[in-house]
């Protein structure tokens, strides 16, 4: 009830979706659980994901569907498009139906056994904290956690609150802080320079992990406040990653792990009599499908498109990878792993140009730009607010930097002595308090 | 040391104390760092200087007039009490409490004026919030009371500090630490793109209202009071965009008509030299360090002359 009643207070008409995409997905699993042959389980599933995915390509889609097809039938000479329908996109869309379809698959590969309870089903795909930015959570996890007698907890809600803390922190502090800076060069990207859009982009990366990771946080919070341990969605994507792969390892790992589990694994299976070519494909088609369900727009398949090759070229090489940092004995080496972190992250900010362009022109530009015209660093209209964050930004990197190679070393909220836990505590509400910027209340992957 | 297992009553004490530790630690540090936060602004401010001369306004005179050049030249101490989008109002509470404080001894006030002084449409709608940090003063508490619409806020701000500043108000606070006063707005004004938005229609008009003279009226007596001599410092905006409005000689007049009706007022235009000079803009109404370096030496001419 809680969770539809914050759904209804942001958006109630589409309240109704969720609840269609919640009662569809539910009907489905039960109907391929009963179906005793695996022809009847197949048509079941093909119904269930095509109807949920229907509902988001429409809500979704739509207008990107219409504006190519448009475009494409122009090049022909044709004028021809569908009619106009005004859609506001339903809050989460892209969470909870991949989360419901989550259930389906796992009960199709029998992970699972249905929910005989609609109630608990319910409150798995609309469950509050996760439902408008996730993490994707997975049936299995949740479900039998609901189903538990719970009372609050003195624990679970002192590290609730550091996670909120926390969250928090990244999100007004440092996010938002950023994100005005990177809005106003990202706005009119032909009148800055290369050296300025360079460092929006750097700056853009860090405002998404840390307006992202600062949701996931809050999120994870709310959820253990209230008892329940909810996946967790980053690990220091940035500078520790040593590779692609690594990278999705550590980024928006839910999602990573839904489309691994659901898309990559049965792809790859399918194609295993192709060596290298079906591991390609495979990887391909999972980036792409990645990459669409960050947004609709072509930008975002460039984006998913850049990632799969640089994954597939990445697993294609792993072996030999593999031979030369043993033969060499690079895999412990300092160097050897800050120098392919830091590789990593240049491809990452390189793809990040097209996730943050509003077109392919405006990306191209911002690469034109950033190779040929060097020009000078403007800081902006508030170079106040970027010094801040940029220092506070420092801070998180020295704590991503502990939480990589001394996890139980140099605690802060975890300290042992409360002295040094609380006033860490209070220097982050007054930085919060005094440094962040309450005016902007959007988060980038609410849209999404 | 006693065995019995703990009941639900001592956990709930034992919360109790605990949350009480804490409320209490915080509102210790929050009163420490918004107090150490407030000595930084008033110094940025000047308003505990003992200052000789006040230079009131909006961000126009802020970009517009430097202290240091002021003192250095003239031998007098400033106290530059200006912030970005301020309107006539607040201007009034900030005159009246810079001269609420015990060492306020101006014998002279430049108070920055502009086209759009009496003009409401553009301004912010919540620069009252600017007062926070000063809140503790009963006018201020009075006039944030006024404006604030739902009386949670006012409560969050009054009783937790820290909430009183903003990223601005903190790096001022900061920059009055460091006596750091200077012009950072680097760059010119894009003139093209200033004479296509003045095409589609996309600028500020005149509106002048009736109650905002009767404000600014107030404030020049108010100051008369004090006998203080007011220095109307008419700061232009490019000449493109200062022409545009035939209503813009009209707000002149009155302040050319203020300073001929009282002995104590002067008006100092300077349209001419700057509104053409293109090159002093940091943006239309902002003038880069060139333009404020150029400015300020014909105000601190001025306060030569008064001064004497």
């Amino acid at each position: 009830m809680a969770s539809y009643f914050f759904y209804l207070n942001a958006q109630p008409i589409y309240a109704l979706l969720l609840f269609a995409t919640t009662l569809v997905t539910y009907l489905g699993g039960y109907l391929i659980e009963k179906s005793k042959t695996g022809k009847w389980r197949k048509l079941f599933l093909f119904f269930t994901v095509g109807i949920t995915i229907l509902s988001l390509v429409f809500f979704k889609y739509y207008y990107f569907i219409n504006q190519t097809i448009f475009d494409s039938l122009s090049w022909i000479g044709v004028r021809w498009e569908f009619p106009e329908v005004k859609i506001l996109l339903p809050l989460g869309i892209s969470y909870y139906t991949f989360q419901a379809l989550g259930y389906v698959f796992d009960i199709y590969h029998e992970k699972i056994r249905t929910e005989r309870n609609f109630g608990y089903y319910m409150l798995f795909v609309s469950f509050f904290p996760n439902i408008v930015s996730g993490p994707i959570e997975r049936a299995g996890n949740m479900i039998p956690q609901y189903k538990l007698a719970r009372s609050l907890d003195y624990s679970n809600v002192v590290q609730g609150l550091r996670w909120i803390l926390w969250g928090y922190f990244t999100k007004l502090v440092i996010a938002d802080g950023l994100g005005g800076y990177v809005d106003e060069m990202y706005m009119g990207v032909s009148y800055h320079s290369g050296l300025t859009l360079l460092f929006a982009t750097i700056l853009f990366s860090f405002q998404l992990y840390c307006d992202f990771s600062g949701y996931s946080n809050i999120a994870i919070g709310v959820s253990k406040i209230l008892g329940f341990d909810v996946m967790q969605n980053f690990k220091r994507p940035y500078l520790f990653a040593t590779s692609i792969t690594d990278f999705w390892r550590r980024n928006h790992i839910t999602l990573t792990k839904w489309l691994t589990d659901y898309i990559f694994t049965p792809l790859s299976i399918k194609y295993r009599n192709w060596g290298n070519v079906g591991l390609v494909t495979a990887v391909m088609i999972t980036f792409l499908i990645s990459g669409i369900w960050h947004g609709a727009a072509w930008t975002f398949v460039i984006y998913g498109l850049l990632h799969g090759t640089m994954l597939s070229f990445d697993a294609v090489n792993l072996r030999k990878r593999n031979k030369f940092e043993k033969k060499y004995g690079l895999k412990n080496r300092w160097w050897y792993i800050g120098f392919t972190g830091l590789l990593t992250y240049i491809f990452v900010c390189f793809s990040f140009v097209f996730f943050k362009s509003n077109s392919l022109k405006d990306a191209y530009i911002v690469l034109i730009h950033i190779f040929t015209f060097p020009g000078n660093l403007e800081l902006g209209g508030s170079s106040a607010r970027l010094g801040f964050s940029l220092a506070t930004l420092f801070l998180v990197l020295l704590i991503d930097y502990r939480d990589e190679y001394y996890p139980t070393k140099f605690l802060i909220f975890e300290n042992k002595f409360r002295i040094i836990r609380w006033s860490a505590y209070i220097l982050v509400m007054l930085l919060i308090l005094l440094l962040g910027n309450f005016e902007s209340n959007k988060f980038i992957y609410f849209q999404f | 040391m006693n065995n019995y297992p703990e009941t639900p009553m001592h956990s709930l004490k034992k919360l109790a104390t605990i949350l009480m530790l804490f409320l209490l630690f915080f509102f210790i540090a929050d009163f420490l760092v918004a107090y150490f936060l407030g000595c930084g602004l008033k110094k940025y401010y000047g308003i505990e200087n003992s200052a000789q001369i006040l230079v009131n306004g909006a961000s126009q005179v802020m970009l517009a007039v430097d202290k240091d050049l002021i003192e250095r030249e003239t031998g007098m101490r400033v106290a530059k009490y200006t912030r970005e989008g301020v309107n006539i109002s607040d201007r009034e509470l900030m005159i009246h409490h810079f001269f609420s404080e015990k060492k306020s001894s101006a014998k002279i006030v430049v108070y920055g004026v502009d086209q759009f002084l009496f003009t409401d449409e553009g301004m912010s709608e919540n620069s009252y919030t600017i007062f926070y940090p000063f809140m503790d003063n009963k006018e201020i508490s009075d006039y944030i009371h006024t404006y604030t619409k739902e009386w949670y806020v006012y409560k969050i701000h009054q009783y937790i500090r820290c909430s009183r500043f903003d990223l601005y108000l903190v790096n001022s606070a900061i920059r009055g630490f460091l006596g750091d006063w200077s012009n950072k707005k680097k760059g010119e004004v894009n003139i093209s793109s200033l004479k296509s938005n003045i095409a589609n229609g996309s600028v500020r008009k005149i509106n002048s209202k009736a109650t905002n003279i009767a404000t600014f009226q107030k404030t020049m007596q108010f100051l008369e009071s004090k006998n203080i001599t007011v220095v109307l410092l008419y700061i232009p905006y490019v000449d493109i965009l200062e022409n545009n409005d035939s209503k813009m000689q009209e707000t002149k007049n009155i302040f050319k008509k203020y300073s001929s009706d009282h002995p104590a007022v002067r008006f100092i235009d300077l349209t001419y030299p700057a509104s053409s000079e293109h090159s002093w803009y940091f943006d239309p109404n902002h003038l880069n360090p060139k333009g404020q370096k150029e400015l300020t030496e014909i105000v601190i001419s001025e306060l030569k002359k008064i001064s004497k």
